[in-house]
């Protein structure tokens, strides 16, 4: 197979996209990957990050875990889900002028043997948010700034078929861009 | 791009003096990938930095927050978070002090570069391993997520289209250093 093929991409033009969808995904290739530049609508949180979640094979029943290291202002800490992977990505948050319609905030994913049903998935997953006022000083630039790099298990033998990647407030910022590839 | 296109090598090659310009980057990809591994030809060094720079951008709008872990001479771990708004982006990069044969890694990884209306936020990975005996052994690891440009709306007008790699002070690549940009479709 290809060296790096585009499965698909999710391009958000506007506003108003809850989930992002990855379905029939090709059982063809050896790994995935999943790069993406993201940022969600919501003013909810006055931290200016939010949590978003990554969820394969649109299983909501359990049996799957996140395990994803991460570093704080004041570090370090791990975070567990038990239906879905959780993440942090950057808010809007123009209520709170933590960041601004432009902020975004990168995610990658790696995902070797997806389509074994010999092994459990374990992906390779990174990403975070710069959190900065413009024009703010560099105390208030990192302030709740986030980085995430770890792991991340799907607890189950089955293969990846499908991926859903949604956020716990608000929906994807215009702008958003996830792509799949396989490899 | 359209689903089925491949990932590309846009440029690679040697590196030598002080710096490397990557001009004329295509827009037509989604994302890209750059990676550098190599040393600093110099003897006195063990660690120092690499800088990045996008677009010939020199001021604070290179936001980055992270931490760096290193294990000195006698096994010490530090953790410790860092910002950055000044003018580049960095990751550590070896000399030859430890070792005649460095080949450390640094690793940019930006997302949705060409956009011309929002941040183009990135991924920064730099890592080396020193280990010439059990006494005297160094590990680098830096890791961060940034966001370019941090503050200058009409800066999120523009693609990157020209990345420079400059090594830190007056430090020259030594021979064999190389750079590969990946554009992903």
């Amino acid at each position: 197979m290809s060296g790096g093929q585009l499965i698909a991409e999710a391009t958000i033009t506007s506003s108003g996209t809850y989930t992002i969808t990855f379905n029939s995904i090709p059982q063809t290739y050896e790994d995935l990957m999943v790069i993406g530049s993201i940022g969600t609508d919501t003013t909810a949180f006055g931290t200016g990050i939010g949590n978003w979640y990554v969820r394969p094979n649109n299983t909501s029943t359990g049996g799957q875990v996140a395990g994803v290291s991460s570093i704080q202002q004041s570090p370090t800490n791990t975070k567990y889900g038990l239906t879905e992977a959780m993440f942090w990505y950057i808010e809007e948050s123009i209520a709170t002028a933590r960041n601004s319609s432009h902020s975004m905030s990168p995610f990658y994913m790696y995902m070797p043997r997806y389509a074994s049903t010999a092994v459990k998935l374990q992906a390779l997953v990174a990403g975070g948010a710069v959190v900065g006022v413009p024009g703010g000083s560099s105390s208030s630039l990192y302030a709740n700034s986030r980085e995430y790099f770890g792991s991340f298990l799907f607890d189950q033998t089955a293969a990846i078929t499908r991926l859903d990647l949604y956020p716990s407030h608000g929906t994807f910022k215009a702008g958003s861009k996830l792509s799949l590839y396989g490899i | 791009m359209a689903v089925g296109d491949t990932a590309q090598i846009i440029s690679s090659g040697t590196m030598s003096g002080n710096s490397v310009s990557l001009t004329s980057i295509p827009q037509t990809f989604s994302h890209l990938e750059l990676t550098v591994n190599g040393c600093y030809d110099d003897s006195g060094t063990d660690s120092n930095w690499l800088y990045y720079k996008f677009n010939g951008t020199t001021s604070s709008e290179y936001g980055l927050f992270g931490g760096r872990i290193y294990n000195g001479a006698n096994g010490t771990i530090s953790t410790q978070t860092y910002g950055n708004a000044s003018g580049n982006y960095f990751t550590g990069f070896p000399g030859t002090n430890k070792d005649a044969y460095s080949n450390g890694i640094s690793k940019l990884r930006i997302m949705n570069y060409s956009n011309t209306t929002s941040q183009k936020p990135l991924l920064v990975d730099g890592r080396h391993v020193h280990y010439v005996s059990s006494s005297d052994k160094s590990d680098r690891l830096l890791t961060g997520v940034g966001a370019y440009p941090t503050t200058t709306t009409s800066l999120m007008n523009s693609g990157i289209s020209t990345i420079v790699i400059t090594g830190s002070g007056s430090l020259t690549f030594k021979s064999g250093t190389r750079y590969m940009l990946i554009g992903w479709p």
